[in-house]
């Protein structure tokens, strides 16, 4: 590896990186996966463990019954409906929506969700069946349960800045990926090779394994996830055909447009009645209502068919559970969408597959676990490639930062430890919070998620003040002895363990005490090695000093961080732009519908990004790298507003 | 085909079927047998053994899940045979061939309970 830009060689004759295309995307590889590296494994970790949140979830629930009795007949539904309404009725009269959760197979309660408008909190509450009283919050341990690993693992909990920051973050790592398979030289006759025992060479080898066995699977959840965000990561092409994104939504899956509130007081018709009609219709239970701008004269109302779980999963374009849409004051059918039937044609198929994909909606459990082993896979990669970054540095600093190099390589030593041993540690902690919170308090399920994140920023602080070496392992060794005593913990708070669960057939608990058990035995194992390496001397203080007493290196000049600068958002903004331009121009030479050829244009423009931004680091000289996506930008997005200034007329 | 003799016989088959291709690789060949040769005939015997036994392994996936689901199950199935084969290599070489010829066994055998 010795392609490895090296600035205080070049700094007299280089911009941004200099030499071939291969060393270019080594570089990119390099620089691009360590800074983003932290952030990824934190999406990659949760969303792995978010993959079993359905069980997690079940584990965070000890009370709750092993099988709840679900089959309930359409007078119960409309009777739950009726009482949701009462209570909607009493609690919020007017607003921005009600929703209502009739009582199911996860939960033989009604849950209601509601909120008034767009900048209020969401309020929820649980009522009972039957008799439409509010369930007591302590017979049920509130919490938010598998659900905070999905959350983090897509928005950090962080609402639409977050989902941006994952967004941003997961183009990062398709430019890593492309890079990296540039890089690697040797994919196939690598293509089984770990040595272990070899440092440096042990590092780089379960990094490239880890990769390249499972790089479809990388490239297929990266891109889905762009997908499944895509009119908010990509509006350009939208917003060049339609005024709005409602418009296009309604033209794309033929349904009436939402409508804007009138300020008009009026009383929204009774539920039952409309949840009946839809039963009719659908020909099959209703599991969802929802209304929107509740005691406005715009008031609609959407009931949801029960979506068979089960049967579908055997699908990857998968059949809804079809919906009806009613005026909300009239009770007058606005749009019947049948069981089964899909809308927006091939385009809108392809979308719904790539969300199916990367949610692992299908396939049943074989998915699920192969899903884990390749998400904990794709965990390692990027810890290992973190790891590696420092491990080639220790050997020999390469003061890439100048005098600054000792504290850069320090920062970055606290970060891997505080992320990938620290993020283990609050993820773990999150289910001990869930054991050792009493039951019933206010707020709850805030309350587990704000001690995830303190266990979180204590592992940060731990890892800012020891010593990078005694950190991994404390750390690593911490994470494993609350992994390996969660099940006795378990067993002293509620009674239950996993001899238990299993004797009473219940796996989804069995699952997760079996499987925290197994990854806690993994931790202590690498906390041992790391142990063990501890006794070779390598020690952190001596490459620091090393790199000190070379604190006469050259510091990085300014006009080579200016042209990493200019390559970065020439790389950033202006593949943005050319992506943008692409979905404005490409749906007018699509020969399909208006709006399924804005979605796939759409769709292909992520393609787009990475091939500018790949284009861009391949060019050295950052002028013509802006000079390239500034025409290509221009070009498309003029000929799109030609092109549909010409078509209005 | 049930479920779990599917999965059975895809992982079965994809281990047996990487490490089939991983033989047919000089330095993996040395690792399992010692031998610091590996004849082009040899070499040419563990590819061809190798893919046979990977396309096999699609068989259950998609009798079990369908040709779609199937699919993305059996590339499942394939990374985690090459990730368990890629840990025996260093550490118990002897065992990842004995095993993965076993594995080739335990696949037939649970295709034919299938049918």
């Amino acid at each position: 590896m010795k392609s490895e830009f090296d600035i205080t060689a070049d700094t007299a004759v280089s911009d941004p990186p200099v030499r071939g295309f291969r060393q270019r995307m080594t570089w990119l590889h390099t620089w691009g996966g360590l800074w983003a590296g932290w952030v990824l494994f934190a999406i990659f970790l949760t969303g792995t463990l978010g993959v079993f949140d359905d069980a997690i979830t079940r584990w965070m629930k000890p009370e709750k019954p092993l099988v709840v009795e679900v089959a309930s007949t359409s007078a119960e539904r409309a009777q739950a409906v009726r009482l949701a309404q009462t209570y909607l009725q009493q609690t919020m009269p007017r607003g921005e929506f009600w929703s209502i959760g009739l009582p199911g197979e996860f939960d033989p309660a009604i849950r209601l969700f509601w909120r008034e408008h767009e900048e209020a909190e969401f309020q929820q509450v649980r009522l009972d069946p039957v008799t439409g009283q509010e369930l007591d919050k302590a017979a049920d341990r509130e919490t938010e349960g598998g659900h905070h690993f999905v959350h983090m693992h897509f928005e950090f909990h962080a609402g639409e800045a977050g989902i941006w920051l994952v967004g941003f973050f997961t183009m990062v790592m398709l430019i890593a990926l492309v890079s990296g398979v540039i890089t690697h030289k040797r994919i196939f006759k690598d293509f089984f090779t770990f040595r272990p025992g070899k440092s440096q060479r042990s590092w780089l080898d379960a990094h490239n394994v880890a990769s390249v066995l499972t790089l479809p699977f990388q490239f297929m959840i990266a891109y889905t996830g762009l997908a499944i965000f895509y009119s908010l990561y990509m509006p350009a092409g939208i917003f060049a055909h339609y005024p709005n994104k409602d418009t296009y939504f309604s033209q794309l899956l033929s349904r009436p447009a939402p409508r804007e509130a009138t300020h008009i007081d009026a009383q929204v018709i009774s539920l039952d009645k409309l949840l009946l009609t839809a039963e009719t219709k659908l020909d099959r239970a209703a599991s969802f209502v929802s209304v929107n701008h509740p005691g406005d004269s715009s008031a609609s109302v959407r009931v949801f068919g029960l979506f068979d779980e089960e049967e579908s999963e055997k699908y990857l374009l998968q059949p809804g559970g079809g919906n009806v849409i009613f005026d909300g004051i009239s009770g007058e059918i606005l749009d019947v969408q049948m069981p089964g039937e899909h809308r927006g044609g091939g385009a809108q198929a392809v979308q719904r597959v790539m969300g199916t994909l990367h949610m692992a909606r299908f396939g049943g459990d074989t998915i699920r676990w192969l899903y884990f082993l390749s998400g904990l896979a794709g965990a390692i990669m990027m810890a290992t490639g973190s790891v590696l970054f420092m491990v080639k540095r220790r050997q020999k600093a390469l003061n890439e930062f100048g005098r600054h190099t000792p504290k850069v390589y320090r920062l970055i030593e606290t970060l891997n430890v505080a992320v990938v041993a620290g993020l283990c540690i609050a993820c773990i902690v999150y289910l001990w919070s869930n054991r050792l919170i009493p039951v019933g308090i206010e707020d709850r399920p805030h309350w587990e998620i704000t001690t995830f994140f303190v266990a979180w920023l204590m592992a940060l602080l731990h890892a800012s003040i020891r010593p990078a070496a005694y950190a991994w392992v404390e750390q690593l060794a911490l994470a494993a002895l609350l992994c390996l005593a969660l099940p006795l913990l378990n067993w002293l708070t509620t009674g239950q363990q996993v001899l238990g669960y299993g004797w009473q057939g219940d796996w989804e608990r069995a699952g997760v005490e079996l499987t925290v058990i197994g990854l806690g035995l993994l931790l202590a194992m690498i906390a041992h090695k790391a142990r063990n390496k501890m006794s070779v001397p390598l020690s952190q203080s001596a490459t620091s000093a090393a790199a000190s007493r070379k604190a006469g290196a050259v510091p990085a000049p300014a006009t080579y961080r200016n042209g990493i600068l200019m390559h970065v958002l020439a790389a950033t903004l202006g593949g943005y732009a050319v992506a943008s331009g692409l979905s404005m121009l490409l749906p007018m030479m699509l020969p399909m519908a208006r709006a399924e050829a804005v979605l796939a244009s759409t769709l292909l423009s992520f393609a787009a990004y990475t091939a500018v931004i790949i284009w861009v680091f391949s060019v050295q000289a950052p002028q013509r790298a802006w000079r390239g996506v500034f025409f290509l930008a221009a070009g498309c997005m003029l000929t799109a507003l030609l092109g549909t200034t010409l078509g209005g007329m | 085909m049930p479920v779990s003799l599917a999965a059975l016989a895809a992982f079965s088959f994809a281990y047996a079927g990487m490490t089939g291709l991983s033989l047919a690789m000089s330095r993996h060949h040395e690792q399992v047998t010692g031998r610091r040769t590996l004849s082009a005939g040899r070499r040419y015997f563990f590819r061809v053994l190798g893919w046979l036994l990977l396309i096999l392994a699609i068989v259950p996936c998609i009798q079990a899940w369908g040709a779609a689901v199937g699919v993305v199950v059996w590339f499942g199935f394939l990374t985690a045979g090459g990730l368990l084969i890629v840990l025996m290599l260093p550490y118990l070489p002897r065992l990842a061939a004995c095993s993965a010829a076993g594995a080739g066994i335990v696949g037939v055998l649970a295709l034919f309970v299938a049918i």
